[in-house]
């Protein structure tokens, strides 16, 4: 209940959910893997603030839509890695449908001569 | 949805035992993330150092994000309170001092008003252990003569009853204290003898047998008792089949029919100080010449018909005592009236002002106590100022910086609470010891636990809305401006002024007790040092009774009674011996004998007949007890071998009753005109002596010779000795037991004990005020200084400029104190004027000594004068220390 209100009423902090999400689709990455990977697939127009981002990361963690684990990094560092749990796959269903509506309508209505 | 919670919860449990391993991954997980950004930094053609900086300012403010993060995973409130505990005890063990002196504060505060409101409570507001005590009421008949009139007659209150409408029933008892001889050495046994509907009036019944029957109270008929739980334990073992049996008292076989509950503890009904133990029917009939309408020496007690008012009760009563007074003239004056109290003010009426008293410098000791811990918070408040910009440009939010305060005071409050439970604890142990007679005797009196809540409650709460204001104010501090400011104060902020306002008021409340426990201290040396009429030192007190049925005759009476002082006289150690009927100073249960005296050529109606105290003695009883002679001369022991009857008569009676005539010669008879009997004739004029206390105006009083007027009820020996008590008292039971075996001897006691108790219930009033007073100047000294060293603290560099640049110390001094001086002064005239309004209240209490007293406004001024004067030295005296060079380098 609570966490479909703050997902769908809060629009920036949904909307940064949405893209880890997405980001952890194809595969466990590290946070800053999470964060220049948005900023590379929109084309340099979303940079993610580190200071918005692990909060991000640890609620979601947090909330049982990702899962974690510490591992090495290409360059043998500790680095933390996160995947989608299986709720996390369904709510980033949800959320794209969402979304989709969401912007098709708006823009509809930007549309309208 | 289940699923989830039970994992987040699982999530965040887990982080209580391992946090600081997942603090440890926060950090590494932001450094690898730093590390890659620096590196993406570089590759885009940064410089080294370039590129660290510009990944941190990226990453922003890193506490804050881990704060975040922190809160997120974990049950954050519950650790953080934690580690706000911690810090907050380490704060607070970091100052030891100020500590210690606002937990100390706290702790007297609460122990204060707990011990006294304990007692309070107990005294004036828990209900008497009866059947709807608030119906009951004491009755006593008075007239506009009549100070406290407190006994009634057996005619008047069978009047009473058959006229009220009012009262359901009107219960009359007197005390009885009995000898009891059977099994082994005689004792006095304290009891009561009540009417037959007693026990319907307070609505208690017997644990075991059965209460009076209305025929066995009735003259001749009433040789019936019922026992107190305890003495029935005490003497019969608790054994049932004591009902029935038959005990001995005064030598009269009385059948035992019942024994009262464990729980009827009636002891506010006697003057003994312990409940009664033995309880008898009154006996009385119109006819017994005890109860005539003109006897009063019964006490009354009743209960309210239901939905009456006791102004109803009273108007009614009033109007039958009128109407009586019409009906009997020569037995009542035209103004007779009926007092009717209800029953605990009758009883507790006069030391109820004390307490409230009390009560009320205890909460101004509180209020100070909290001024107090509101000045050292706020001061700490102002110390803390920067190390809160600090936290707080580092990114603590202001609500943890608010609750980190917060912890602290409550930290303290707590601390302080708790040593106030335990002072409270003693303080009413300590107050039940020295309390006088009245509150020391009352039933079940001890820590109320539901009042030891409430204050350590207020304690609570007192710290958390003294902790709450500097630390909402200091969280909204500017950074950079405190930052800069370091520790260079400012004069004249909101902050110091409410400081400022706050030593004034702990400086006006503690005038305020002081100026109260100086009259009070002022009216206890008054009334100590009042000549009581009589030398006090090295006299000693005992009382015996014989008992038998030989002493039935007077003659043999005094011929024992005789014996026994020829006996103690040649006690060696003894200086002197005399007998008397009553002794002087009666305090609460001290006893006097008033008659009315009869002059043998004057007849005026019995109403305007004077009343003197009347006193029964041996020949030498004026030189034992050093009361001089004034005029004529002393009883001899001729006189007592002689027929021809006289009397003494003290000052106050020759100048009341003879105003314009020489007494000496004249012939009277106390108690009464009996012309069938001699008439004593006045030989002389003695000192008056004080018979109700030294604090009570003296009474006309006169005296007639043992041998002339048998009494044994019992007789009083007065010894002047420098002998040891004990050894003294062994010696006298030694020679008595040597006259009669059977006699009873009891209440040996010195005179300047005996006195002592008499200003009891002052000396404790006095002793309790001059402690709260003596606590209240120190808490306001501790305040004083308190504000005094903050600010020389604060102003450590602008006095070594200034003094560098040629100030003289006396200039230094005057900045320095200035302000705690201004402060000091205001509160000294609102303090005055506080005292001015409020000592009124006092009046009651006080004895020789005006509310208004100059000479002690006067000595409390200059006392909190020096105090503050010293309060403000020792710190100005740090501040005449300072190097310049040092202050300057300070920072």
């Amino acid at each position: 209940m609570k966490d479909k209100k703050e997902s769908s009423g809060d629009l920036l902090q949904g909307t940064l959910d949405l893209l880890i999400l997405k980001a952890l689709a194809k595969g466990s990455m590290h946070g800053y893997g999470v964060a220049e990977w948005i900023h590379e697939s929109s084309q340099d127009v979303l940079r993610v603030e580190e200071g918005a981002l692990y909060p991000a990361l640890h609620r979601l963690e947090l909330r049982g839509l990702l899962s974690s684990e510490w591992g090495t990094s290409d360059n043998n560092r500790r680095a933390k890695y996160y995947a989608l749990t299986a709720a996390g796959r369904k709510r980033l269903a949800e959320e794209t449908e969402y979304w989709r509506r969401m912007s098709g309508a708006v823009a509809r209505v930007l549309q309208t001569a | 949805m289940g699923r989830t919670f039970m994992n987040e919860l699982w999530l965040r449990g887990k982080s209580l035992f391992n946090r600081k391993q997942l603090d440890r991954d926060l950090d590494d997980e932001l450094a690898f993330h730093l590390a890659k950004r620096e590196e993406a930094n570089r590759a885009a053609g940064m410089g080294a150092q370039e590129a660290g900086y510009a990944a941190r300012r990226r990453m922003g403010n890193v506490t804050r994000l881990k704060e975040i993060s922190r809160a997120l995973r974990t049950f954050a409130s519950l650790e953080t309170l934690w580690q706000d505990v911690r810090y907050g005890a380490h704060t607070l063990r970091k100052n030891p001092g100020p500590t210690a002196v606002a937990a100390l504060t706290l702790a007297l505060g609460v122990g204060a008003n707990t011990a006294l409101f304990s007692v309070v409570k107990g005294v004036l507001l828990n209900s008497l252990p009866y059947r709807q005590p608030d119906r009951l009421v004491a009755l006593a008949r008075g007239d506009s003569q009549t100070a406290l009139p407190t006994k009634v007659s057996y005619g008047e209150a069978e009047d009473w009853k058959a006229r009220t409408r009012t009262l359901q029933e009107i219960a009359l008892y007197r005390g009885w204290t009995p000898s009891s001889a059977s099994g082994g050495a005689p004792e006095i046994v304290f009891g009561l003898r009540i009417t037959q509907n007693f026990f319907d009036v307070l609505g208690t019944s017997t644990y075991l047998g059965r209460g009076f029957s209305r025929e066995e109270d009735a003259r001749g008929r009433w040789h019936v008792v019922l026992l107190s739980y305890p003495y029935w334990i005490h003497r019969f073992g608790g054994n049932p089949n004591a009902v029935g049996q038959t005990v001995l008292l005064d030598q009269v076989p009385f059948q035992i029919v019942g024994v009262l509950p464990k729980s009827f503890e009636p002891r506010e009904f006697t003057d003994a100080g312990s409940p009664p133990d033995v309880w008898a029917p009154l006996g009385y009939k119109l006819s017994v010449p005890e109860a005539c309408r003109t006897c009063q020496h019964l006490q009354a007690v009743a209960r309210l018909n239901d939905g009456v008012s006791i102004n109803q009760a009273r108007a009614e009563m009033n109007s039958i005592a009128s109407q009586l007074a019409r009906e009997f003239p020569k037995e009542y004056p035209p103004d007779a009236a009926v007092t009717i109290l209800p029953l605990r003010e009758s009883w507790y009426g006069k030391i109820k002002t004390a307490l409230w008293l009390l009560l009320g410098a205890t909460a101004v000791v509180l209020l100070i106590s909290c001024a107090n811990i509101a000045n050292l918070l706020l001061a700490q408040a102002a110390k803390k100022r920067r190390e809160v910009a600090v936290r707080s440009a580092l990114g603590a939010s202001r609500f943890r910086i608010v609750c980190q305060l917060l912890t602290e005071s409550v930290l303290l409050s707590l601390a302080g609470g708790a040593a106030g439970v335990i002072l409270a604890q003693w303080g009413t142990a300590l107050l039940v010891r020295w309390a006088p007679a009245e509150i020391a005797n009352l039933n079940g009196l001890r820590l109320d636990p539901a009042i030891l809540l409430f204050t350590v409650g207020t304690a609570m709460a007192t710290g958390i809305l003294i902790g709450l204001v500097p630390a909402i104010e200091s969280s909204r501090v500017d950074h950079r401006e405190a930052l800069q400011q370091t520790s260079r104060g400012v004069r004249g902020t909101s902050r110091s002024k409410v400081r400022g306002l706050l030593v004034s008021s702990q400086v006006c409340l503690a005038f305020v007790l002081t100026v109260g426990s100086g009259l009070l201290l002022k009216s206890f040396v008054r009334a100590w040092n009042v000549d009581p009429g009589f030398h006090v030192h090295n006299l000693y007190e005992v009382n015996f009774s014989l008992i038998g049925a030989k002493y039935s005759d007077d003659k043999v009476v005094v011929r024992a009674q005789t014996e026994v002082l020829d006996r103690i006289r040649r006690i060696p150690g003894v200086d002197d011996a005399a007998l008397v009927s009553t002794p002087p100073i009666a305090g609460s249960f001290g006893s006097f004998d008033q008659a009315g005296f009869v002059i043998q050529d004057r007849r005026v109606p019995d109403p305007e007949v004077p009343s003197v105290d009347r006193y029964i003695a041996s020949p030498g009883y004026f030189h034992t007890m050093g009361i001089p002679l004034l005029h004529g001369r002393s009883f001899t022991e001729a006189d007592a071998a002689g027929n021809e009857h006289v009397a003494l008569i003290s000052e106050r009676a020759a100048r009341q009753i003879f105003p314009d005539e020489d007494p000496l010669g004249k012939r009277i008879q106390l108690g009464g005109r009996h012309d069938d009997r001699p008439w004593a004739a006045i030989i002389g004029v003695v000192g008056d002596v004080h018979q109700y206390g030294l604090d009570a105006p003296t009474t006309p009083q006169a005296y007639l010779l043992y041998s002339q007027s048998p009494f044994n009820y019992p007789t009083v020996l007065a010894v002047r000795s420098s002998v040891a008590p004990a050894a003294l008292t062994r010696a006298i039971q030694e020679q008595i037991s040597a006259v009669d075996k059977n006699t009873l001897v009891f209440n040996p006691s010195l005179m300047t004990e005996i006195i002592a108790g008499s200003l009891a219930q002052r000396r404790f009033t006095m002793s309790l005020l001059a402690g709260f007073g003596a606590l209240a100047l120190l808490l306001a000294a501790v305040g004083i200084y308190g504000v005094m060293s903050y600010t020389v603290a604060q102003r450590t560099s602008e006095i070594g400029i200034r003094m560098a640049l040629g100030a003289q110390i006396r200039d230094t001094l005057r900045l320095v104190t200035r302000d705690g001086m201004v402060q000091a002064g205001c509160g000294l005239l609102a303090g005055l004027a506080a005292s001015l309004a409020l000592t009124r209240i006092l009046a009651s209490q006080l004895f020789a000594v005006s509310a208004l007293d100059p000479l002690t406004f006067a000595s409390v001024a200059l006392v909190l004068i020096a105090v503050a004067i010293a309060a403000c030295y020792i710190p100005a005296r740090r501040a005449m220390r300072i190097d310049p060079l040092a202050a300057l380098r300070y920072e």
